[in-house]
């Protein structure tokens, strides 16, 4: 009896480990998973190596090499001040995944906290909470980001706010509907009996049991957020000129289409590229990590 | 089943409520002094302070919000401060309203029909080189800058080979590209939606069942899956009509159609608060009651689900 009972932590560690394993292996054989954070890991090495990689300095403009198509020289052109739109591209992905990863580390932390908390303890606290998230539920994702920012002027830090903002009701539905049914587990049940405090089970036992779908969703909104990121600095409420910013750099590349395409092409295809990614390592999240996760 | 559609109608009025606050408090708490708007910078401090007055901006914030409340509930949003004779309930509803309306309902009708398409084909196929593509269509739709791709249009179709016009609302040309320019993530989601879902009903018994009696494919697909593979996909389009209303602000900046979606943009832009404050609570207050139809509508298209 006593042996069987000193060795049960051990064989539980054992188990843990190899689970983690598991996991890991199911991701590595999964073809999206792949392809996906390559393609993701390419764009986060050129905003981290930008200063090496950029060919130009992303600011310097030079008159005399203004809307140069794309060349040996400049290898996607110049722009209407004779900027190399290649080295802004480069520095643009620092701006853009900074603040996409930022924001939706921010909001998604925020809306699992309160999804976690409402859930748990549910009563007239989890109602309230959830009245107010359908009401900002109720207003379409850029209308409330665009919203926030003409509100608290265009700063990089009040477009992250104002992005962040916006995962909360989302996380706070999808982490609220996991906590609800895991709570009824019994090794919830069991943890409460040996005396177990309310933040230890929240945090300890219940939060990492429903991690999935908040990572799925956590990637996914990666991919909405650089989308939004590029439309709010688009219609001139997000990243503000002359910081390299793909959403900009295509609207300032519109009115010189059909003289210089390649002024707001490059831009386009950039976000693309690292968005479909995205979804790729999204979709393959899904996959592998849930038995059956679909939404 | 009525009590269910009473019940989510009830809920829908707090929701509202709580979107008239929202939209108060946050115009309320908007840099810029609107007498200053109104009057300009070279207002004297007695011209601002009767305009104020006029406004009513010297009462509390919960006396505002009152008189905000009970003049949106008798369909009275005040005056717009750009054109101080332009009632802000007329600018938005005798033009605008509709435009972005048909612009939602006409691209919803798009991706709705595209993207079923979409998904039967790939479902049906699965795994084939169209599925492969049709799939890879629907990734690139999902993932793209909406704006971008309605730029590029417009530059092959209206400027390179002038077959269709570059801006505008109203005729059917001046249809194409916005439509296709918002419906095509709808497209994209549908399409992935309704594979999936299909996919699903494809593996059940009653399916095997349905073959293994002898009838065609065609039938099995459209008479007996298709009917429950919907079921999720309903949910997805409401989802999408509301993400097309917020989308009109990027189509219409794009195509410079004057809808309620650059109304907001120029409105911002112009600190017309009054307009921006009416023409936001317009597009919410339409999404919350979209949501509350699909919702009813889901209820009567799926029975199975319980009361609760």
């Amino acid at each position: 009896m006593q042996e069987s009972a000193s060795n049960t932590p051990e064989k539980e560690v054992k188990v843990i480990i190899s689970h983690r394993k598991a996991v890991l292996r199911r991701l590595y054989k999964n073809p999206h998973v792949v392809v996906g954070a390559t393609i993701m890991l390419i764009f986060i090495l050129m905003a981290i190596l930008a200063p090496i990689l950029a060919p130009y300095d992303p600011f310097e403009q030079v008159p005399a090499r203004r809307l140069l198509p794309p060349g040996s020289e400049h290898f996607m052109g110049t722009d209407n001040l004779g900027r190399d739109i290649l080295s802004r591209l480069i520095f643009g992905a620092r701006v853009t995944l900074l603040l996409s990863f930022s924001a939706t580390f921010v909001g998604g932390a925020l809306g699992t906290l309160l999804g976690l908390v409402s859930g748990y303890y549910g009563g007239p606290f989890d109602s309230i909470i959830m009245r107010v998230i359908d009401v900002f539920l109720a207003f379409p994702g850029i209308l409330l980001a665009l919203f926030l920012v003409t509100m608290l002027g265009t700063s990089a830090m009040n477009i992250l706010i104002a992005i962040a903002f916006f995962a909360v009701p989302t996380f706070a539905r999808i982490t609220r509907g996991s906590v609800m049914s895991a709570k009824k587990l019994e090794f919830i049940d069991a943890s409460r009996a040996v005396g177990a405090t309310d933040s230890r089970i929240m945090f300890v036992h219940i939060l990492p049991n429903i991690m999935t779908p908040l990572i799925v969703q956590a990637t996914l909104l990666i991919a909405t957020n650089i989308l939004v990121i590029a439309a709010l600095s688009f219609i001139g409420v997000g990243v503000q000129p002359p910081t390299p910013e793909w959403g900009s750099m295509i609207e300032g590349g519109r009115e010189f289409v059909g003289r210089a395409d390649h002024i707001m092409f490059f831009p386009g295809l950039f976000i693309l590229c690292v968005v479909v990614g995205i979804n790729i390592l999204g979709d393959g999240l899904r996959d592998a990590l849930g038995p059956k996760q679909t939404k | 089943m009525l009590v269910f559609i009473i019940r989510r109608i009830l809920q829908t009025i707090p929701v509202l409520i709580g979107v008239t606050f929202v939209v108060f408090i946050m115009l309320h708490l908007m840099p810029g002094d609107p007498a200053v708007v109104i009057g300009g910078e070279a207002a004297s401090p007695e011209t601002l302070a009767q305009i104020r007055e006029d406004l009513g901006l010297n009462d509390s914030v919960p006396v505002q919000y009152f008189r905000f409340l009970s003049g949106a509930l008798r369909g009275d949003l005040g005056m717009s401060m750009r054109n101080r004779d332009r009632a802000v309930v007329d600018e938005i509803f005798d033009a605008r309203f509709a435009i972005t309306v048909q612009l939602a309902v006409v691209s919803t009708a798009f991706s709705v029909l595209l993207g079923l398409v979409i998904g039967i084909v790939s479902a049906t196929r699965k795994y084939s080189i169209a599925d492969t593509g049709l799939m890879l269509f629907a990734l690139l739709g999902l993932s793209m800058p909406n704006f971008w791709l309605g730029i590029l249009m417009m530059n092959f179709f209206a400027v390179t080979l002038r077959i269709l016009p570059t801006s505008g609302w109203g005729t059917w040309q001046q249809m194409i590209m916005p439509v296709v320019m918002l419906g095509v993530t709808g497209t994209a989601v549908i399409a992935r939606m309704t594979r999936a879902s299909l996919l699903d009903v494809l593996n059940q018994d009653y399916i095997r069942t349905a073959y293994s009696k002898g009838l065609a494919e065609r039938k099995v697909i459209f008479k007996h899956a298709l009917r429950n593979a919907l079921i999720p996909v309903i949910t997805v389009v409401g989802l999408q009509f509301g993400g097309l209303l917020a989308g009109a602000i990027l189509t219409e900046t794009v195509f410079a159609i004057n809808g309620l979606g650059r109304l907001i943009v120029q409105s911002i832009a112009n600190r017309d608060f009054p307009m921006a404050q009416g023409a936001i609570l317009v597009v919410a207050t339409l999404f919350v009651l979209v949501n509350m139809i699909v919702d009813i509508t889901y209820k009567i298209v799926n029975r199975r689900i319980d009361l609760n």
